[in-house]
């Protein structure tokens, strides 16, 4: 079962989420998966969906640090990383570190600046450092990108390349709320003040959220159930819609996402179940496929045989 | 439609083997008929295989191995008829040969792979050990169902390549339904295969049952033979030790064996002395009884040749002798009889006709021989010799019947052939002057004593059912009188005796009938039954007062009871094959010496002679039956049978019904008995063996869990959650512990985790886990 002391700041976590972004409790859910299996996560949707209010909502929750960016055609690497400052007094070069040393990161419409300024960001993503002038300066333990674009704009902007978005754990949408949920918020809006949001106490203490991804990285992946993950793997690259396959990072993303989602079920072991509800997010992020994604994942998990018994 | 590939394809290994367990059985045994014992230990087997394809374990993958208790299982098998063969020579006194408890190793051997067929390669070894036992079926047996049996065998083969390839195909991605998506491909029952397969039995079989016959006879001879038999082909090659192996020799007499049979004169028995020996020595005729004999020298055939000693000391038949010396049983010397015969019988072949009676001396004097060409050579050039002594063609004769008549040891010249003969051959003998007929109807080889053993002779003959004969069918007194004739001192009692029994009986078959009907049914056949010493008559003797008699009494009172209806009639003596002697071994019935038998024949206008059967216990020649009746005899049969065994098919129809009504309730109980039994050691293995028997009753109830569904999505389709369903989330959850994390302590105390699964099994049956109306499934 879960770790009892994980459960209060989890249980608290996703009740600030559910505060924040009404009627999505599944794509939260989802969210704090990424978030304890210590993946990025690429949020894609329309404009006005509450990406932003999301993200701001999980770096308060998390604690520590926030930092915000948005994309323009004309951000540099150094507007992310940094950049050194000469100092007129000391008369040295002192380095101004950039957004990217927060913990919680949230970058808006990623897609909408330069390919390099992309790899700068998604550098310091994968590799939890950020070099400015040869100098490498680590990033925070608990460094959490939380990425957005627009999928319906695609004058001026820069879609991520395949490579590069398998840096992202997960990719969701948020979507519309539901009626009842729109109700809610509209309520909620006229009752309360403007920055209410900024009050939110952290749910987690220091080090207890990396305790925390410590712990999910420690659930039980039996063998024949490793053996199931490798299965799909193949038959993800055997299909004949796929362009671009599951590479072996993704797997252990994808093994690690089933992790934090086994976890969070309050169990101590990843089922097969698992990993077919996390699928979705953490492949739509990085498979390359002819037409939709949906239907060729779902054609996937029908077609592997789940093992059902032990080896 | 689209069926599990692996269960249909286990199904039909199972066909298949069964057929073949079918075909070897029906060879082992001489007749074709499986005995008791046979029927209930393949019943027996069968149950079992059907039963082990339920229980043995399937594999879940395609490279999955069979467990190595399995093996063992099927050793045992191959082993079971070798090991309880001492037990059942203790019980029944009989024994198989060690060849064939190792065949009928093979035999369970191969229902038991069949049974583990989900496991591909015991699928593929079952068709080999079926394959191996066809092929031994056709080698040992040629019993007449062996090929109907190996026909139907030949059809499970060519179903259990369609599914076993059907299943093969599945098994080799398991991505197949990306497979159908990507190429557009259902593996869906092969509804077009076996259509095609299904067209391609029945054009063979239209081929077969109505195709050329040319074609089809020669293609049937070339089967069983190495080359033909010439029968249908007349340009056939022989092959070894096919066929008569004659040589066309310069004269008539000069025909013989390629093994150089001997062609002199033989002092062996003759047909007199086994007339003799069954029938009892003749009674010496008084002093002035020779004027007689040597009066009938007038009738004896001139002939410059020496006739053959047996054919002068027949020239009359006594029908008042002292009766056999001891049981009518011949002695045989040297092969097992006289002839054998190949084709339908009975079949009565003539050696001797008799036309006029000499009442005083009781004797029937032999009838003339004929003068005249009345063979002569087919005109196509082929062997066939025909009897052209024929002045009118009857339309009353159905279908002509074919004989072979292999001679052993024929004590006579004769050529046997049946009565209504209209062809005849002997290989290589295609000279018309190698024959003659001593009598009419009855042939002979010409200017020869004794016919060579191993000579074949083909016959063709007519064939009728008496009831078509029209009343102008029969000869007319002016034709051959001797045929009309009776004794004064008899006719009157004859005349009496064949009124009374015909009485208001209209002329024609009828009459004949009748008077062949009251001797069969009111007369006893006793070879031993003789009139008293110095009787006058032994024919009166027998109507009057014994009423048993030989069989040459019957045949004696029959044809002058005709006679003197105006029919015209003659005694023949020769031989009977009879049905009983059918030996289904070689397929041929013997006929041997005490087989001799005394019969009335009537000549009827076309020249054909018709037999008459009044002795109780021998029949005619039926004509053959066509196809509709046939089936509708067998039909009949089958009606019969089933009347004969209301009570027990009665109850075996309820107990199959029973059983098939609640098979499914059966073997639930059946596999929850097993979990009862043994449910498991450890508490992983107890939780895996409820969730094997909850998936079980799922497939029972057609709600089997697909394969790429999870235990939690399969558990969300089964029927709605009532109380006594309420533990199956439990047990899913501790399947998933047992299945994922069995390293792990488990999540509850084993006794509880025990209770749970009991709980699950003993509250639930298989009929509520029928798929529900909730939406569930795959993602």
């Amino acid at each position: 079962m879960m770790n009892g002391a994980a459960i209060a700041p989890i249980d608290r976590l996703r009740r600030q989420l559910n505060t924040a972004l009404l009627g999505k409790a599944d794509v939260i859910e989802r969210v704090i998966a990424c978030l304890l299996a210590g993946g990025h996560l690429l949020l894609e949707d329309k404009p006005g969906l509450g990406k932003t209010t999301l993200a701001k909502a999980l770096a308060q929750a998390i604690g520590g640090t926030f930092s915000r960016v948005q994309c323009t055609p004309d951000l540099l690497p150094g507007d992310i990383t940094g950049f050194s400052v000469f100092n007129l007094k000391t008369r040295e070069f002192e380095f101004q570190a950039g957004p990217v040393f927060a913990d919680v990161l949230l970058t808006d419409e990623i897609n909408r600046t330069t390919p390099r300024t992309q790899s700068a960001l998604l550098e310091a993503m994968a590799e939890r450092q950020a070099t400015v002038d040869n100098i490498r300066h680590p990033l925070s333990t608990v460094f959490f990108v939380i990425a957005t674009q627009n999928p319906i704009e695609h004058h001026g902007t820069y879609p991520l390349p395949e490579a590069q978005l398998d840096r992202f754990a997960m990719k969701l949408s948020i979507g519309y709320p539901d009626k009842s949920s729109q109700h809610s918020m509209l309520a909620a809006a006229v009752a309360c003040e403007a920055d209410a949001g900024n009050r939110a106490a952290p749910c987690f203490s220091t080090g207890e959220l990396r305790a925390i991804q410590d712990r999910v990285a420690v659930q039980v992946v039996a063998a024949n159930v490793q053996s199931y993950l490798i299965d799909l793997g193949e038959a993800i690259r055997n299909h004949p819609r796929v362009t671009l396959g599951l590479s072996p990072r993704g797997l252990l993303i994808w093994q690690r996402a089933g992790q934090a989602w086994s976890f969070l079920q309050g169990r101590p072991f990843v089922t097969p179940d698992d990993l077919r509800t996390v699928a979705g997010p953490v492949l739509n992020v990085r498979l390359g496929v002819q037409g939709e994604s949906e239907a060729v994942i779902r054609d996937v998990l029908n077609s592997v045989t789940v093992p059902i018994y032990p080896n | 439609m689209a069926l599990d590939p692996t269960r249909s394809a286990r199904w039909a290994t199972i066909l298949f083997a069964t057929q073949a367990y079918v075909a070897c059985e029906i060879a082992s045994h001489l007749d074709g008929i499986p005995d008791r014992f046979g029927v209930g230990f393949g019943l027996g087997v069968f149950g079992l295989t059907i039963l082990g394809s339920y229980f043995l374990p399937s594999p879940k993958t395609d490279s999955e191995k069979p467990p190595l208790w399995l093996t063992f299982v099927l050793v045992a098998a191959l082993a079971l008829p070798i090991a309880i063969e001492p037990v059942l020579r203790e019980i029944t006194n009989t024994g198989q040969p060690l060849e064939m408890q190792l065949v009928n190793g093979l035999r369970v051997l191969g229902m038991g792979l069949a049974a583990a067929a989900s496991w591909r390669v015991y699928r593929r070894l079952s068709a080999i050990v079926s394959l191996f036992l066809a092929l031994f079926a056709s080698a040992m047996g040629d019993q007449p169902a062996i090929p109907y049996a190996l026909t139907v065998l030949a059809a499970c083969g060519g179903l259990w390549l369609v599914f076993a390839y059907r299943a093969e195909s599945a098994s080799i991605s398991a991505t197949t339904n990306i497979l159908e998506q990507a190429f557009k491909v259902r593996l869906q029952f092969p509804v077009r295969e076996l259509i095609l397969f299904g067209l391609l039995a029945a054009v063979g079989l239209a081929i077969t049952l109505a195709g050329p016959k040319e074609v089809i006879g020669t293609l049937g001879e070339l089967v069983p033979t190495s080359g033909g038999t010439g029968e249908q082909d007349p340009f056939a090659r022989h092959g070894t030790n096919d066929g008569p192996e004659e040589t066309a020799g310069l004269e008539a007499n000069s025909v013989g064996m390629v093994e150089s049979d001997l062609f002199i004169e033989s002092r062996e028995d003759s047909l007199l002395d086994v007339v003799g020996d069954l029938y009892g020595p003749p009674h010496k005729p008084r002093e002035s009884d020779e004027r007689l004999v040597a009066a009938g020298q007038e009738r004896v055939k001139e002939n410059h040749k020496k006739l053959p000693e047996n054919r002068r000391a027949n020239r009359q038949f006594d029908t008042s002798r002292r009766g056999p010396k001891d049981a009518r049983q011949g002695q045989v010397r040297g092969p097992r009889g006289v002839f054998e015969v190949e084709g339908r019988t009975p079949l009565h072949i003539a050696a001797v006709a008799y036309d006029l009676y000499d009442v005083e001396k009781k004797y029937w004097l032999q009838a003339p021989a004929l003068k005249g060409r009345f063979i002569d050579e087919e005109s196509d050039g082929g062997d066939w010799m025909l009897t052209v002594k024929r002045r009118e063609h009857g339309d009353w004769y159905a279908k002509d019947d074919r004989h072979e008549i292999k001679i052993a040891d024929l004590k006579d010249r004769l050529v046997p052939t049946p009565a209504m003969t209209t062809r005849f051959k002997i290989r290589k003998v295609t000279r018309a002057d190698a024959y003659e007929l001593d009598y009419d109807g009855i042939l002979g080889l010409a200017g020869r004593t004794k016919t060579p053993s191993g000579v074949i002779v083909h016959t063709q003959c007519r064939t009728l059912d008496p009831r078509n004969l029209p009343e102008e069918a029969f000869a007319v007194p002016s034709f051959q009188p001797n045929l009309f004739a009776v004794p004064a001192e008899l006719k009157s009692e004859m005349a009496r005796y064949a009124e009374e029994w015909t009485r208001s009986i209209p002329r024609g078959w009828p009459q004949i009938d009748a008077i062949g009907s009251r001797l069969r049914t009111e007369y006893v056949c006793d070879p031993k039954a003789v009139p008293p010493k110095g009787h006058p008559s032994p024919v009166l003797w027998f109507l009057n007062e014994s009423k048993s008699g030989p069989d040459y009494l019957f045949a004696t009172a029959a044809t002058l009871m005709l006679r003197t209806l105006n029919y015209p009639t003659r005694v023949c003596l020769g031989y009977y094959a009879s049905p009983e002697a059918y030996d289904p071994v070689s397929q041929h019935t013997t006929v041997k010496s005490t087989d001799l038998h005394t019969w009335p024949e009537i000549l009827l206008r076309d020249g054909h002679w018709l037999v008459i059967e009044p002795t109780p216990g021998y029949e005619t020649l039926p004509p053959r039956k066509s196809f509709a009746d046939r089936l509708q005899e067998a039909a009949s049969d089958l009606g019969r049978w089933i009347v004969r065994n209301a009570i027990e098919l009665l109850a075996g129809a309820l107990a199959v019904l029973l059983l098939a009504w609640k098979r499914k309730t059966i073997l639930d109980r059946s596999f929850t008995l097993v979990w009862m039994l043994k449910p498991g050691r450890t508490w992983s293995s107890v939780v895996l063996k409820t969730t094997k028997l909850l998936e079980r009753r799922g497939r029972l109830a057609g709600n089997s869990r697909r394969e790429f569904e999870t235990l939690a999505q399969w558990a969300r389709t089964v029927c709605e959650p009532a109380l006594h369903m309420e533990s199956m989330p439990k047990v899913v959850e501790l399947a998933e512990w047992a299945a994922y994390a069995a390293q792990l302590h488990p999540p509850l105390p084993e006794s509880e985790i025990r209770e749970i699964c009991r709980r699950a099994i003993g509250r639930s049956s298989w009929r509520d886990f029928r798929k529900s109306d909730v939406t569930g499934g795959a993602a």
